[in-house]
């Protein structure tokens, strides 16, 4: 029986296989970018599938990360090019990870690919943490070097017939880069290829070491709380612990050497923040206070959707290795993110926000902050999360506590910054509640005063005075 | 129900109106207030009349209730 069972699992593995190597299925034609101007490594690949099959369509193209890259993927993504401009999204769901064969992921058609027939799709793929500082500390002088492993080759499930790939260098200044032929360097690119007629899951290690003075700053920890008011407002608070993950400092810091500009060059003297374009009281601080070095640039009046700019400095130039912790909040009014008919409500605002150019955000609680009474909460994320047990947040006015969204995600890049739908009913009559506790509060307050001016503690009755028997 | 199909949500009362309101609440809630407290100091027991009292105190509290409020919201305590 046990026997029995094992081959049965094992038969159907091969078919699971068999069925997603989709044997007739050809990529004609692959040109991968691979950008490694930032600390993050963006990989785009614009593939052209052809269904080699004679009859019979395909619904799906199964794209392969290989085993070195598998666990370091933090955003997937692709696109059906039709035209010149015009892009289609298709679905990615992830099928299987392993030491082996490395992250496959199935992307659906739009339609489905009918023999003979070709198609153009665009993956992207953002990786983390595969831009290692080397050598992995430098001193305050030194610039910053950094080191990338991939492969020259088109990873796939599927044969390859022809295939390039073109890597963007953050400077031209290469200590070495891998070479195999043909391969052309010019400024800041390296062009492999084209290679011709690669087998299935074939390898062959790309290496460049070279300069990038590019910030390398990753928020370890993001909380973000989003208070919603049902009086008007929408009050948004990040606190963030933030550290420089390149090239370690070594040595000691000389402030006056960094005031001269003499090196120090991939350190972080400021970034930029965007905030949404209609935040207001905005506050930039921390354990001790108000951080002044901060500028907010509004919108100008003809182009009121643009976000606002807020350049924060921390209190100190970020080195490799070091830290900073910081609170940024704003407010937002509440008839742009949240939408009503009757009772029930849907808040639809970003689940994350924009916090540098090229963030990474290791971990992120969201915590989303519902009026009070609402019910029958539910969550439609944009992309899979891990939605945590609800809480009770009690603050100004509150009695049965207001319930709390909380999500975790981890590993987010730019391409995470998307809506999230909160719905929850609300009855409206609810929102008289505080302010009746107000008056209620004031009326209690006032009767006590009626109550207390009506006891008589005096043992001898008190005659009526003569001036008050006038009135 | 998707969003598409809902109207944006728009609180009770305008936000920027907030000081202004809280302003004026506020005064009539003062008024009755002091008034209440002058009649408890100024009457005795024979003389005070609870109807009297009891409308003051009402009158009072709703306004100063929702003055008070209204402050909250003004100041930034978005309750």
């Amino acid at each position: 029986m046990n026997l029995l069972s094992t081959i049965g699992i094992f038969l159907i593995v091969i078919s699971v296989i068999k069925a997603d190597s989709n044997a007739d299925l050809v990529n004609a034609k692959v040109e991968r970018t691979i950008d490694l101007t930032s600390h993050l490594a963006r990989l785009t690949s614009l593939i052209t599938v052809e269904n080699k099959a004679t009859s019979g369509s395909l619904k799906s193209y199964t794209y392969t990360i290989e085993p070195a890259h598998a666990k370091n993927v933090a955003f997937i993504g692709a696109h059906l090019v039709e035209g010149k401009k015009q892009k289609t999204k298709l679905n990615v769901v992830e099928l299987s990870k392993d030491n082996q064969r490395g992250a496959l992921y199935r992307v659906d058609f739009s339609s489905e690919l009918a023999a003979g027939k070709t198609a153009q799709i665009e993956v992207e793929v953002v990786l983390y943490d595969l831009v290692r500082p080397y050598p992995e500390e430098i001193s305050q002088q030194e610039k910053q070097y950094v080191v990338f492993k991939g492969n020259h080759y088109f990873y796939s499930l599927y044969p390859t017939k022809t295939q390039t790939t073109t890597v963007n260098l953050a400077s031209d200044k290469t200590e070495s880069y891998s070479q195999l032929k043909p391969t052309s360097k010019s400024d800041s690119s390296i062009k492999y290829g084209p290679y011709e007629n690669l087998k299935p899951f074939e390898q062959s290690e790309l290496s460049v070491h070279f300069e990038n003075n590019s910030p390398f700053l990753t928020v370890t920890n993001l909380l973000r709380t989003i208070e919603v008011s049902l009086w008007g407002n929408i009050a948004v608070e990040e606190t963030i612990d933030m550290t420089h993950t390149g090239a370690k400092l070594i040595g000691s810091f000389s402030r006056f050497d960094y005031m001269r500009r003499q090196g120090g060059q991939s350190s972080v003297k400021s970034f930029k923040t965007l905030l949404p374009s209609t935040a207001a009281d905005v506050y930039y601080r921390d354990e001790i206070g108000n951080i002044s070095t901060s500028n907010l640039r509004l919108p100008s009046k003809n182009n009121k959707g643009e976000p606002v700019e807020l350049e924060l400095k921390p209190r100190f130039p970020l080195f490799g290795g070091w830290k900073t912790h910081y609170t940024v909040g704003y407010n937002l009014p509440v008839y742009q993110y949240l939408h009503n008919s009757g009772s029930n409500y849907v808040l639809k605002m970003k689940l994350l926000d924009h916090v540098y150019d090229d963030q990474l955000i290791e971990n992120a609680n969201i915590r989303i902050i519902l009026p009070e009474h609402a019910s029958n909460v539910e969550v439609i994320a944009p992309y899979s999360v891990d939605r945590r047990p609800n809480e009770k947040h009690f603050t100004y006015l509150d009695t049965v506590g207001r319930p709390v969204v909380v999500i975790n995600k981890k590993f987010a890049v730019e391409n995470h910054v998307k809506d999230i739908q909160v719905k929850f009913t609300y009855n409206k009559v609810m929102i008289l509640q505080k302010p009746l506790l107000v008056v209620a509060f004031f009326f209690v307050l006032f009767f006590v005063v009626i109550l207390v001016s009506k006891i008589d503690l005096s043992i001898v009755p008190t005659p009526v005075q003569e001036h008050a028997k006038k009135d | 129900m998707s969003v598409e199909s809902m109207s944006r949500y728009v609180s009770p009362i305008n936000p920027a109106v907030y000081p202004q309101l809280t302003f004026l609440l506020l005064v009539i809630g003062l008024f009755y207030s002091a008034w209440f407290i002058v009649y408890e100091v100024t009457t005795n027991k024979k003389t005070r009349s609870i109807g009297k009292e009891f409308l003051m105190a009402v009158i009072a509290s709703v306004f100063m209730g929702t003055g008070v409020f209204f402050l909250l919201l003004s100041v930034g305590i978005y309750v």
